[in-house]
């Protein structure tokens, strides 16, 4: 129960202090436009697009970049495979053009695979370290995304050909993954266009297939 | 206050779920229990680990032993050959030793240290001596377990009669080079690989049970060129994915090419094999199997038609057939 309780208070926890995605995003651009609306598109960890909005919003004297995000596995469109995201972003430390940004996001994803239909609830929190300019940023990232409670229901199939016995239920700690990489954007005008890039492993830091990330992603800022 | 009236209910609801979690790697909840977990499996110890085993028949009759496929598959399937059909089963006139290789189906997991193909060879040596003491047996392996068995021929040519060899996979690294292309279906927009992809926000495979849990993601779909029943398709208790992962590796260099070579001593082995393949097979089926007999000094093709690369699982009176056909043929030599 100790750990069961801290787990669900740490997802509480996490939901009312989200900080995300901004490692996708210019910190340097926040006084440009308040609001953004962006589309990404990439191998995230299966082929996913999202689209999202995000507001810059000043606390106590610092601009935070709040943001909400869906998304979708993009092959076939498949419904099943969907994650929705809210996340807040922000630079914590600036010498010159140089930040340090940190974002955290809360996460729930869902899909229905040949074994399972699951659901869960996790979190992303990543850091980046670059050279943050009006016109273009590139920086190195490394973050950790955590599924932390997930339902699963397994499939008639995986039943019936496979484990009749598998358990249907929640599981705490079943997944997670570091991610490391590197980001780069510029700016055309209002619009930002940026790439993000990097390599996955698994809590224990094993490969994992696939092994890598790649996004595109195309923001308007108003 | 009247809109935090939510919160104690979903606090509470949240509270009694928490009762209920269950933990991924804990026995059973995903995977079935392997033999170190579950002490009512049929198991036997040997060379420090515990494997997953059932034996039929008489021990004092000649002995088969079934080599599964994967790396990292079990014999589940293979058992349909142990069955009565037409009036035979094999267990009238032979002993049947059933296995679960090291770190695949309900056998004991292990590190990749102890996952090598010296090692396995060591194990089926082991299993071998034990139950076939001073003479040589039968082997049927299916998959790679006709790739194991033609491994293990290579290096014991006089402890083996006889074998049986459905669909053996590539015998060498340069064949599972040419042949890699079409093993799976790595179309980055297909189902399958998106599943297996996107899996990963939910379980990664950090214990033995989620990667074997994740290893079944491609059960059905990852290999459409082998053609194999859908509907009733071939079962497993549990995949080994550490075990598949690591016996192949072992194979390969550190580029990740095939390097093995299974077959430089076969010369030394005179005793004719059986291959036999599935008609609708197209990677490992037919034509692949006529390349491959001819490495064996005397080997023969029986090929079953309207099957895929389960055509054990499939067509198994069809398959018991050919296969008591071949040990009658040899019983002068295997008594």
């Amino acid at each position: 129960m100790n750990r069961t309780t801290s787990t669900i208070l740490g997802v509480l926890l996490l939901a009312l202090v989200a900080r995300d995605a901004v490692a996708q995003w210019n910190v340097a651009r926040f006084k440009t436009g308040r609001n953004l609306v962006y589309a990404t598109a990439g191998l995230d960890p299966a082929l996913v697009t999202a689209v999202g909005y995000a507001r810059v919003i000043e606390l106590v004297g610092h601009d935070f970049q709040f943001n909400i995000e869906g998304g979708l596995a993009a092959a076939h469109m498949d419904t099943r495979d969907f994650r929705a995201r809210a996340g807040i972003g922000t630079s914590l430390l600036r010498w010159r053009s140089i930040n340090l940004t940190g974002s955290a996001t809360f996460n729930t994803r869902g899909t229905e695979n040949l074994i399972y239909r699951g659901f869960d609830f996790g979190a992303d929190f990543t850091g980046a370290l670059g050279v943050y300019r009006h016109g273009w940023f590139a920086a190195a990232d490394f973050g950790k995304d955590k599924a932390i409670i997930t339902y699963v229901t397994q499939s008639d199939w995986y039943r019936t050909h496979y484990y009749p016995d598998a358990k249907d239920g929640w599981y705490l700690d079943a997944g997670g993954t570091f991610h490391y990489g590197l980001a780069s954007g510029v700016a055309l005008g209002p619009a930002e266009v940026t790439l993000r890039a990097g390599w996955l492993r698994t809590e224990k830091w094993d490969d994992m297939l696939p092994p890598m990330y790649a996004s595109m992603g195309l923001g308007v800022r108003f | 206050m009247k809109r935090l009236r939510w919160l104690p209910l979903a606090l509470g609801g949240l509270g009694v779920t928490a009762c209920e979690t269950m933990m991924p790697g804990d026995p059973g909840n995903l995977v079935p229990p392997t033999v170190a977990e579950d002490s009512r499996l049929p198991a036997i110890e040997m060379n420090g680990s515990r494997f997953h085993a059932q034996f039929f028949g008489n021990p004092a009759n000649p002995v088969i032993v079934f080599l599964h496929g994967g790396p990292g598959g079990d014999y589940r399937s293979m058992l349909r050959l142990s069955e009565r059909f037409n009036g035979y089963s094999l267990a009238d006139e032979y002993f049947l030793v059933y296995w679960d290789q090291r770190g695949s189906g309900l056998s004991m997991r292990h590190g990749k240290e102890l996952l090598t193909l010296a090692v396995y060879s060591n194990d089926l040596d082991s299993l071998v001596n034990r139950y076939s003491p001073g003479r040589p047996v039968i082997l049927i392996g299916e998959s790679w377990g006709g790739m194991f068995a033609t491994s293990y021929i290579n290096d014991h040519p006089g402890r083996v009669a006889g074998a049986v060899l459905i669909e053996p996979g590539p015998l060498d690294g340069a064949t599972a080079e040419r042949i890699k292309p079409d093993m799976f279906d790595l179309d980055l927009t297909s189902e399958w690989l998106n599943d297996y992809a996107w899996n990963s926000g939910f379980f990664t495979a950090d214990d033995y049970a989620r990667m074997d849990y994740e290893r079944m993601l491609g059960l059905r779909d990852a290999q459409p060129l082998f053609h194999e029943d859908r509907v009733n398709p071939l079962p497993v208790w549990r995949l080994g994915a550490l075990a598949s992962r690591y016996i192949q590796k072992d194979g390969q260099d550190e580029r990740g090419v095939s390097v093995y070579d299974f077959t430089a001593n076969l010369a030394a082995f005179t005793a004719p094999v059986l291959f036999i393949a599935g008609s609708w097979s197209e990677v490992l089926g037919p034509s692949l199997q006529q390349q491959q007999m001819l490495r064996y000094p005397s080997a023969t093709l029986q090929v079953v038609e309207g099957a895929g690369h389960d055509v054990a699982w499939v067509k198994t009176p069809e398959v018991l057939t050919l296969i008591k056909g071949y040990l009658d043929a040899r019983k002068g030599s295997i008594q």
